[in-house]
């Protein structure tokens, strides 16, 4: 079964000014990554995005604990390079799971898109970026083909489509908001 | 403690979007899923919480920290 979680954060002043203090990254980085970050701001953004999207699909798979950053270890296929880069891909690390990612790095933002297997293996997706902050039908309709839908949480805050009528559709979805952004990624039929 | 519990959630309420939803927060409430809290916020809540207290919070502790009472807790460990 496919799971999906998605990331999203601005390369806006606060992120900026957040992911550069001092001891942002003690919080951020495992072990293995403490010893080659370059501690650049836009690198923990990156990797912040990589672990909150592992995180999701975790958190999907029943784990019950808050997000732990430094818990997660995020290796590139190719160490990026930031100023060059305009997608990374590799894998998360936790515990004895491994996660699969994708990021794109636009002006704005970066963006990662993680699954619990290989991007290539994993059920046909449909995913969205838009610059407002609401979630509209028309959006749902581009995403599945289905027209009345809505977007719901559970009490742990995991997201799950569902019809008008309140029947809940058999969708795996990912959302995540920062700022004017929203990305949203949805698998039919687990 | 409930000099603690006004003190975090002031901390808490400059990274709010809806300062209301921390007015209004009790111990119990979850700083993300309740206050609405972006999580990237987490990082500026837990080093104001260490400068303020003159604490070192772990980073394997973060997973700790998911009400105020959480917070509350980690804070009134590291202290002694």
């Amino acid at each position: 079964m496919t799971l999906c979680g998605n990331d999203i954060m601005t390369l806006h002043t606060e992120n900026f000014r957040t992911f550069s203090r001092p001891g942002a990254s003690r919080l951020i980085l495992s072990d293995t990554e403490k010893k080659e970050s370059k501690n650049t701001a836009i690198e923990l953004i990156w990797r912040w995005t990589c672990k909150e999207a592992a995180f999701k699909i975790l958190m999907k798979a029943g784990h019950q604990e808050a997000f732990s950053p430094s818990q997660f270890s995020v290796v590139a296929k190719i160490p990026p390079i930031f100023e060059e880069e305009k997608t990374i891909t590799g894998s998360i690390f936790w515990e004895n799971k491994r996660f699969f990612f994708q990021s794109d790095i636009s002006q704005d933002y970066i963006y990662t898109l993680a699954f619990n297997c290989p991007k290539e293996k994993a059920t046909k997706y449909s995913s969205i970026i838009y610059n407002e902050t609401s979630i509209n039908l028309d959006i749902l309709y581009s995403l599945t083909g289905r027209n009345y839908l809505a977007i719901q949480k559970t009490s742990r805050n995991i997201p799950y489509l569902s019809a008008i009528s309140g029947e809940i559709l058999n969708y795996d979805v990912s959302i995540s908001n920062d700022e004017e952004f929203t990305a949203i990624t949805i698998i039919p039929g687990l | 403690m409930e000099t603690l519990f006004a003190e975090i959630k002031e901390i808490i309420r400059k990274y709010a979007f809806d300062k209301k939803l921390v007015d209004d927060a009790k111990e119990s409430s979850r700083i993300i899923a309740d206050l609405k809290i972006n999580s990237a916020r987490v990082v500026d809540i837990v080093l104001d919480i260490e400068e303020k207290y003159d604490i070192e919070i772990d980073d394997k502790s973060i997973n700790k920290i998911i009400t105020i009472q959480d917070a509350m807790n980690v804070i009134s460990q590291k202290q002694g």
